[in-house]
């Protein structure tokens, strides 16, 4: 029973590190943009997918997820130049659909260039599970812990403590301002833009081993992802892992009561609720 | 009405942000047909005030009375619901709608005319439909707007979205009226021709609350004001009682405001 | 009269340029299975016609009131499996199972739309919506005895209101679009009348729209369920007319493509749902290769809409037809061609809250 109940923590924390992963990217791209990416989950699907592609081409591991994140940070590079530098100023509405059909054209590649089906990337560092406590952890599950807890504190770290961060912020806040100050606002979109998508397609190279990717997982990490930025309270650093962690668990946990064929329902039901009731964050409270 | 009871009492409001009061233990009246202005420097709290009295923010402490009737607790669009409309100092008018429609839509307090009703036209919604065009045009042509009936309601310049937001409000057929800052954006003349159509509106009846930060068309117009600063009452009483007071005068000394 | 014709001739009044192409609309739609026989194409445009259902009506929460839903797909579904149980397992005609089903699919909206449409903003409502079409999807494939899973229910058998039968492409074609035409006459209605203003002020400024007294929140539901059951009776009308229901049909790339049509029609405007559906469903008869590009085109023809006609194809049709006679200023009212997509006004600028 012990051993089962560390098994489901582990895993729902390793899930929940991903989350946060992506939350932070979306918190990210929020907080110097004010623009919520309904599309951020498309950039893990990305990496994952192009990092499976690239090995299938006999590429070797070390090269492949390196190539799929600078690859799909390039991507991000493209779409800021193209499309959200003129959207900047449109009404809310219009943006929220133009991140849609970004979300759609990419999964439109994807099915495209990899048709329907779903893919796995062989594991980052052999496949033979360790033994703590008798549950069995897979080292991809150290991986994923290790690095987001790096990645976290580093970008605390940056946007709170360097000035390059605070000038991300300040961009956000009042973009005349802060240009008035030497800052260039354009370039903290780009940048922000790119990191938003690194940090996505990173998310996503870290989960294709565990995960069976396919051309909707993208929209399954979207949701998932803003959720988690949400509850957390996306304008706070801490939200994002905290409001990750807590999908993450919250999944397991589910999984684990549930009989597994309920999975996907289920972890819906809990995120609609979780959204209709905490719009503001967990922090902040609820909506009224 | 009875002309003792003043159609609007507010009574001991407070509210706080957070431990920072805006507004403290303020209390005023308005009577019947009166046009009473509210007056204070910058910051001094007249826009919370309104938002207060109708409802758009919660009061941390007192109550409201409108008609003697406690209104204090009630969502926005129920008071607006009570007869009393509202003018907005950051403007709220529709602006991808027409004029025309937009003062349509400030029909609705009396007019509510449900979903199913007007989508397909039953004959009393007919009737209801051509009142409501009746009394828009007839607000619209007081206020003068009548050449831009159907323009675009963004594309008029600030003075005329001022002007139209006012139309808008009337068209409710406000027993009181609470107007904040509509005089901001326009120009001397604009100002005169607002004074006189307010005074006209009190003759015929309807109570103003006028928050104004411009002096001369306060003074000129009020038949009372009250003064705030940091929140609390100042004074209140006539134009002519209040201006020389020497407690208004240093509110508004060091204060940028001029005519 | 010596109006310029952009005018309103009166409110309730239907302007006489809009009755001359409503009635040609009419003999067009009519005549056309008199000239097309070929089945397949006929087949694509009696689904033309449902789908072209379900964005008139979410073109009235989108387009008037303002509010995204990427999730009426799930009201689609519902209408669809609801009315196919109710037929096949207990036995109802397929009439009061249309109506059954669009009243529990209005209460669903209702449920649904309550705590949803508080929602703090645009943004969440959009998420949210999403994610209850993916829920909705999700249930159809575990439901089991319920739902069939994967493969569904077969047997639908075709609708019939009494002894009239509707079997076959012809006769679902006449059916389909017949209900098009109440729909989009319903929708005009609200358009042209007060509730249709109350709508749009909504759409306009929330605030300034309760300092008239309107009932915000509530309004919003309204029309949310009003949308729903607009997709619950498609939904219904294509399970009688495919003879089947499977989850496949009722997934997040439907859902989205709903929306899809709102923009590319007219967003707001009442015949926009007709123009984007026909548009959107007709695309494949056209290019061949369509099967495995369907997400790529769709998204990139909403993103297309957005960054360049955002005012939809009803909306420039518009802007050239106002251009032409005589420069009036454009748009003086909203009513049937709708008033589209915004200019990039700093009005209402991204900015703000999440």
């Amino acid at each position: 029973m012990h051993a089962q109940v560390l098994q489901f923590l582990i895993s729902g924390l390793t899930l929940g590190a991903i989350y946060a992963l992506i939350a932070f990217s979306f918190s990210l791209v929020f907080r110097t943009t004010r623009i919520m990416n309904i599309a951020q989950g498309e950039f893990s699907m990305l990496g994952g997918m192009i990092a499976i592609a690239l090995i299938g081409l006999a590429l070797p591991m070390f090269l492949s997820v390196p190539a799929a994140i600078v690859l799909v940070g390039l991507v991000g590079l493209v779409i800021e130049r193209l499309i959200i530098r003129r959207v900047r100023t449109f009404p809310r509405m219009m943006v929220i659909m133009i991140t849609i059909g970004l979300s759609m054209t990419i999964q439109g590649f994807a099915v495209v260039l990899w048709g329907q089906d779903s893919y796995l990337l062989p594991h980052l560092l052999g496949s033979d599970p360790i033994q703590v406590l008798g549950a069995a952890i897979l080292p991809q599950t150290i991986w994923i812990l290790g690095i987001s807890g790096a990645l976290s504190f580093l970008f605390w770290f940056f946007l709170d403590r360097t000035m390059l961060g605070l000038a991300m912020r300040a961009s956000a806040e009042n973009r005349l301002a802060a240009s008035l100050v030497g800052i260039n606002p354009i370039r903290v979109v780009q940048l922000s833009f790119v990191f938003g998508a690194s940090i996505g397609a990173l998310a996503g190279v870290l989960v294709a081993p565990i995960v069976f990717m396919n051309f909707l997982s993208g929209v399954l990490l979207t949701i998932k992802g803003i959720v988690a930025a949400i509850v957390g309270g996306i304008e706070s650093n801490v939200g994002a892992v905290v409001g990750g962690l807590a999908v993450g668990l919250a999944e397991s946990m589910a999984a684990g009561i549930f009989p597994s064929m309920y999975k996907d329902v289920i972890a819906l039901l809990i995120l609609l609720v979780v959204l209709c009731a905490m719009p503001r964050g967990i922090i902040r409270g609820s909506a009224r | 009405m009875n002309q003792e009871t003043p159609i609007l009492e507010v009574d001991r409001i407070s509210k706080n942000f957070g431990g920072l009061p805006a507004v403290h233990n303020l209390s005023f009246t308005v009577m019947p047909a009166q046009l009473k202005g509210l007056i204070g420097p910058n910051g001094a709290g007249k826009t919370t005030c309104i938002n207060l009295i109708t409802g758009a923010l919660s009061l941390t402490s007192g109550e409201v009375r409108f008609e003697g009737k406690r209104i204090t607790g009630l969502p926005l669009h129920k008071t607006a619901r009570l007869s009393i409309s509202r003018t907005f100092q950051l403007l709220r008018i529709f602006q991808e709608m027409t004029v025309l429609e937009n003062v349509m839509a400030g029909c609705h307090r009396w007019a509510n005319l449900g979903t199913l009703q007007a989508a397909i036209r039953l004959p009393g919604a007919r009737a209801k439909e051509r009142e409501i065009m009746e009394v828009a045009r007839s607000e619209i042509d007081f206020i003068g707007l009548t050449s831009r009936a159907h323009a675009l309601a963004g594309a008029l310049p600030v003075g005329e979205q001022r002007l139209l937001e006012i139309a808008r409000a009337l068209a409710g057929k406000p027993r009181l009226l609470l107007l904040d800052e509509p005089a901001a954006g326009l120009n001397d003349a604009e100002r005169a021709r607002l004074g006189a159509l307010l005074r006209e509106l009190t003759g015929r009846g309807l109570s103003i609350l006028l928050i104004e930060h411009n002096m001369d068309l306060v003074m000129s117009i009020s038949d009372e004001i009250v003064v705030l600063n940091y929140g609390e009452k100042l004074a209140e009483g006539r134009a002519s009682e209040v201006r020389n007071l020497q407690t208004v005068i240093s509110a508004y000394l060091g204060d940028a405001s001029d005519a | 009269m010596c109006h310029a014709k952009g005018h309103h001739q009166g409110i309730g009044k239907v302007k006489r340029s809009h009755l001359i192409g409503a009635l040609i609309g009419i003999v067009f739609v009519g005549t056309i299975p008199l000239f097309i026989r070929d089945e397949y194409t006929l087949g694509f445009l009696v689904l033309a016609g449902i789908v072209s259902l379900v964005v008139t009506g979410l073109n009235m929460l989108v387009g008037h009131a303002g509010q995204l839903s990427l999730g009426h797909g799930g009201f689609y579904a519902i209408g669809a499996y609801v009315s196919t149980l109710l037929t096949i397992k207990f036995g109802f005609t397929p009439l009061p199972a249309l109506i059954i089903a669009a009243i529990v699919t209005g209460l669903v909206a209702l449920v649904l739309g309550i705590p949803l449409l508080k929602m703090l903003t645009q943004f969440h409502l959009a998420v949210a919506t999403l994610i209850f079409v993916m829920l909705i999807n999700a249930l159809l494939i575990v439901g089991g005895p319920w739902t069939g899973g994967f493969t569904g229910i077969q047997g639908q058998p075709p609708f019939s209101v009494g002894p009239i039968l509707f079997e076959g492409d012809v006769a679902n074609y006449y059916l389909v679009w017949g209900v098009v035409f109440l729909g989009i006459l319903f929708a005009a209605g609200l358009s042209n009348s007060q509730a249709g203003r109350i709508l749009r002020a909504i759409q306009g400024d929330e605030t300034g729209a309760q300092s008239l007294g309107i009932d915000v929140a509530w309004e919003k539901v309204k029309v949310f369920v009003l949308s729903a059951i607009y997709a619950s009776v498609a939904g219904t009308l294509l399970a009688h007319y495919t003879g089947s229901v499977t989850p496949a049909q009722f997934g997040v790339g439907p859902s989205l493509e709903f929306m899809v049509m709102v923009f590319l029609g007219g967003k707001g405007s009442v015949i926009g749902g007709v123009v984007g559906g026909s548009f959107i469903k007709l695309l494949p008869q056209v290019t061949e290769f369509m099967k495995n590009y369907r997400l790529l085109v769709d998204g990139l023809i909403l993103t297309s809409v957005l960054l360049f006609v955002p005012q939809g194809i009803v909306g420039l049709f518009r802007k050239i037809w106002d251009r032409r006679s005589g420069g009036q200023s454009p748009a003086e009212e909203t009513s049937l061609n709708g008033d589209g997509g915004h200019p990039p006004v700093a009005s209402e600028p991204v900015g703000g809250q999440p």
